[in-house]
């Protein structure tokens, strides 16, 4: 797995609870704390799943919950630092998520990373379905993710989980942008 | 019944659209064999488990042909029209249509996850439908998958209109190419084979190899035009009945004349591929081809004719890697082409083991005082031993590994920096060479100064030094990452200076601070009068724009004195220092003045 996933976890913990407890968590994942994770450095898989472990025991939450506060701090405070390009390219949550495929076929190019893949489709004005596909079958981070673009671009939506591979975000007001169905009756 | 009735709110073109398959009754057709063997082709070819030829009347969709679809499900309601899909405009479009999230194949219901589709012609240019490529499971198409998708659309539109174009039917183009008129390459290798009885004919293969620039620039069709005008000029150069075939679509292969034995093979190909070289007129602009041929070694009737195309296709490759217009394959270049493939091998495992080593070359100030260096990859393999940078970079180059490399040299470069720090030595900052591919990725400014944050470092602590090579590509991207590392306080060089394609605006707009002089220019300084010139109007022009100038490949105490009455900042070169490891480099740089300094005054 890429530095870049631990890089943001430990961003994440040391920000919201300090350096000492991102210790505190490598000492129980068995990990050296003075590993610097670059984030285009390699690192096996099992020991970045012993870090997320150790991360829900040392700060006393669910898996979902770390995940999804995983996928804020990735979306709206690591990515918007180290990615900012990748924002101004849209103007609102709608236009940044349908061009999540685009952007992330773009990573695909630059790196052997395997970022997931979404099925965008609108049910009404102000109900869009996204179906999620990812090997690693983190619905809840999908959720946190969403959560942080939304407050990225300053908007007010509801971010529901509906199935563990579909989400759907839910708008106050009708978006401008919702396009009709292909294959709805005029 | 009329267009009109068929939609009424049909834009006049959707009428003629319309109108044109109503008169070929496209939607009263059924089934065909020939073109299901098409659309089965694809699917097979493409490794698609759908792929179907739809036809797109005004409110419904007919299928034509299909492989691994459910046969029932062969028409489907249709509520917008070509242009609200803006599929007239694009030729070839991926997309995911919602109508197509639910498909059944082999009477198994599936979510679609991938869809491409390019569009199909009636012979007056009018959309009629689509060539339908379906996967449920995402993925991309490549170039080359994309042209071949196009091609298949082409020969649909051949057999769905072989009324109207009498040589668009299916046999006739798997012989020959209906755009170009060249013949297959299946053709191609019959006819081959049948010429070895007779002589023993080389095979030679044309590349173009700025074809794939302006297909990302001008599209398809400006590709199929200069397709059409090389096809002419080959013909009329090697003479009509000499098959010529696409051997993919940016290059060709023929079979040499007789008359070109192998005293005269390399003259001929050189003078054919300035001809072929000349300008073609593309509307207002103009294209040059830029050509590389190679020619394989006599065939004789027991030789492969695949391997034979593929050593004259070979030697083009060659030629192209190293600089030369036109190579004539021997035994050497067999040897070469197995030496690179061992050196891809075992490069791929150093820089997954992360096994490359850095050698850094120190720079000096016009005094001679140490003010950085540049860091140099060096790689000793267990078995290869020593590989020279100029022989694994353009293996990695070639083969996508540069990127990995790239990111070996930064991570590397940064843990030596950050162990120096920690060991309280003074280090000046280190320039590291960035490939255009890396520049070009949105995400590299971001993870390059995350990656000094992480090692402890400053954005000075690392320059990058770029080449002309940016100046072709992706501009704007490459300008974007720049901007962002400038603005973080990082030195960007612009190495190579001279011999690529810098141009004047882009060292005004762009963040360049020094601008790296080649070695060419710097080697006759004292005897080439037209070299010291340019050398003082490149340092003039630098810095009448605030660029500082440094001199490449400074060989001798002659070529240092010069450069500082021409008034060149910084020089670096095996005169003042050869590249070194990096703790004998911290040894140069805490010297005041560099070891062949002493006994020189400073001019």
């Amino acid at each position: 797995m890429k530095g870049t996933i631990p890089r943001c976890l430990q961003d994440y913990v040391s920000s919201h609870h300090g350096e000492g407890v991102w210790r505190t968590v490598c000492v129980e994942a068995d990990v050296d704390p003075d590993t610097r994770f670059a984030p285009q450095s390699r690192f096996d898989d099992a020991m970045v799943y012993r870090l997320i472990s150790a991360t829900t025991s040392v700060l006393g939450v669910t898996l979902e919950e770390a995940a999804r506060a995983f996928g804020r701090h990735w979306a709206h405070v690591y990515a918007a630092r180290l990615y900012p390009v990748a924002y101004e390219e849209n103007r609102d949550l709608v236009s940044f998520i349908f061009s999540v495929n685009d952007l992330h076929r773009r990573v695909i190019e630059d790196t052997a990373a395997s970022p997931p893949f979404l099925d965008l489709s609108w049910e009404s004005p102000t109900r869009l379905l996204i179906g999620y596909r990812s090997d690693r079958h983190l619905i809840a981070v999908a959720k946190g993710l969403l959560e942080g673009y939304a407050a990225h671009f300053e908007e007010d939506v509801d971010v529901n989980i509906l199935s563990a591979s579909r989400l759907e975000l839910v708008f106050p007001h009708p978006s401008p942008a919702f396009v009709r169905p292909w294959n709805s009756q005029r | 019944m009329t267009a009109s009735q068929h939609c009424p709110i049909a834009s006049p073109r959707e009428e003629r659209r319309l109108v044109a398959i109503h008169r070929h009754g496209l939607l009263e057709a059924g089934p065909s064999p020939r073109l299901n063997a098409v659309v089965r082709l694809a699917a097979n070819l493409l490794d698609f488990p759908l792929c179907r030829l739809a036809i797109v009347g005004s409110r419904e969709v007919v299928c034509h042909a299909a492989a691994g679809r459910t046969p029932t499900d062969s028409r489907w309601p249709r509520a917008l029209t070509f242009e609200d899909e803006s599929w007239g405009d694009d030729k070839l479009f991926v997309a995911l249509p919602r109508a197509l999230r639910t498909q059944s194949v082999g009477g198994l219901s599936y979510e679609a996850q991938f869809y491409a589709a390019a569009t199909v012609f009636d012979p007056h240019g009018l959309p009629v439908g689509v060539l339908q490529l379906v996967d449920d499971c995402p993925r991309t198409l490549t170039v080359l998958q994309r042209h071949a998708l196009a091609d298949f659309a082409r020969l649909c539109e051949s057999e769905l209109f072989a009324d109207a174009a009498p040589t668009g039917t299916l046999d006739a183009a798997w012989l020959r190419d209906p755009e170009t008129g060249v013949v297959s390459r299946r053709h191609f290798r019959s006819e081959l084979l049948k010429a070895s009885y007779v002589t023993f004919p080389r095979v030679v293969c044309v590349r173009i190899e700025n074809l794939h620039t302006l297909e990302s620039r001008r599209g398809w069709d400006a590709v199929r035009r200069v397709q059409r005008k090389l096809t002419e000029r080959l013909e009329e150069m090697v003479g009509s009945n000499t098959p010529i075939a696409m051997n993919d679509w940016a290059s060709y292969v023929f079979v040499a004349p007789s008359s070109w034995d192998g005293r005269v093979i390399l003259q001929e190909l050189l003078m054919l591929s300035q001809r072929l070289a000349c300008r073609i007129t593309l509307g207002q602009q103009a294209f040059v081809p830029k050509i590389v041929m190679g020619a394989s070694d006599a065939m004789s009737p027991d030789d492969d004719a695949g391997r034979v195309i593929l050593e004259a296709y070979r030697a083009a490759r060659f030629a192209h890697q190293n600089g030369h217009r036109a190579v004539v394959r021997s035994a050497t270049h067999a040897e070469n082409e197995q030496r690179r493939s061992v050196v891809l091998e075992r490069l791929e495992r150093a820089l997954a083991t992360r096994k490359l080593s850095l050698a850094v070359q120190p720079k000096f100030d016009r005094a001679l005082r140490p003010m950085g260096g540049e860091v140099l990859a060096r790689w000793i393999d267990d078995e290869l031993g020593f590989v020279s940078p100029g022989e694994f970079i353009p293996v990695a180059e070639e083969h996508g590994l540069i990127r990995e490399l790239g990111w070996c040299i930064v991570e590397g470069t940064c843990r030596l920096l950050s162990e120096a720090k920690a060991r309280g030595s003074e280090v000046p900052p280190v320039a590291i060479n960035v490939s255009t591919p890396q520049l070009e990725s949105f995400s590299f400014a971001g993870d390059l100064l995350e990656t000094l944050t992480v090692y402890g470092l400053t954005p000075q602590d690392v320059e990058i030094e770029i080449t002309e090579s940016v100046f072709s590509e992706n501009v704007e991207q490459a300008r974007r990452t720049l901007e962002s590392l400038a603005e973080a306080g990082m030195s960007v060089y612009l190495d190579d200076y001279g011999t690529g394609y810098s141009s004047l605006s882009y060292l005004k707009s762009l963040p360049i601070s020094y601008l790296k002089i080649d070695r060419a220019f710097v080697m006759e300084l004292a005897r080439e009068s037209d070299d010291a010139a340019i050398v003082e109007a490149t340092i003039a022009m630098a810095h009448a724009l605030g660029i500082s100038v440094v001199a490449e490949g400074v060989e001798t105490e002659e070529q240092w004195r010069l450069l500082c009455e021409m008034g060149c900042d910084v020089v670096q070169g095996f005169w003042c220092g050869r590249p070194m490891p990096f703790d004998d480099f911290l040894q140069v740089t805490s010297r005041e003045v560099a070891a062949c300094a002493p006994k020189v005054e400073e001019p």
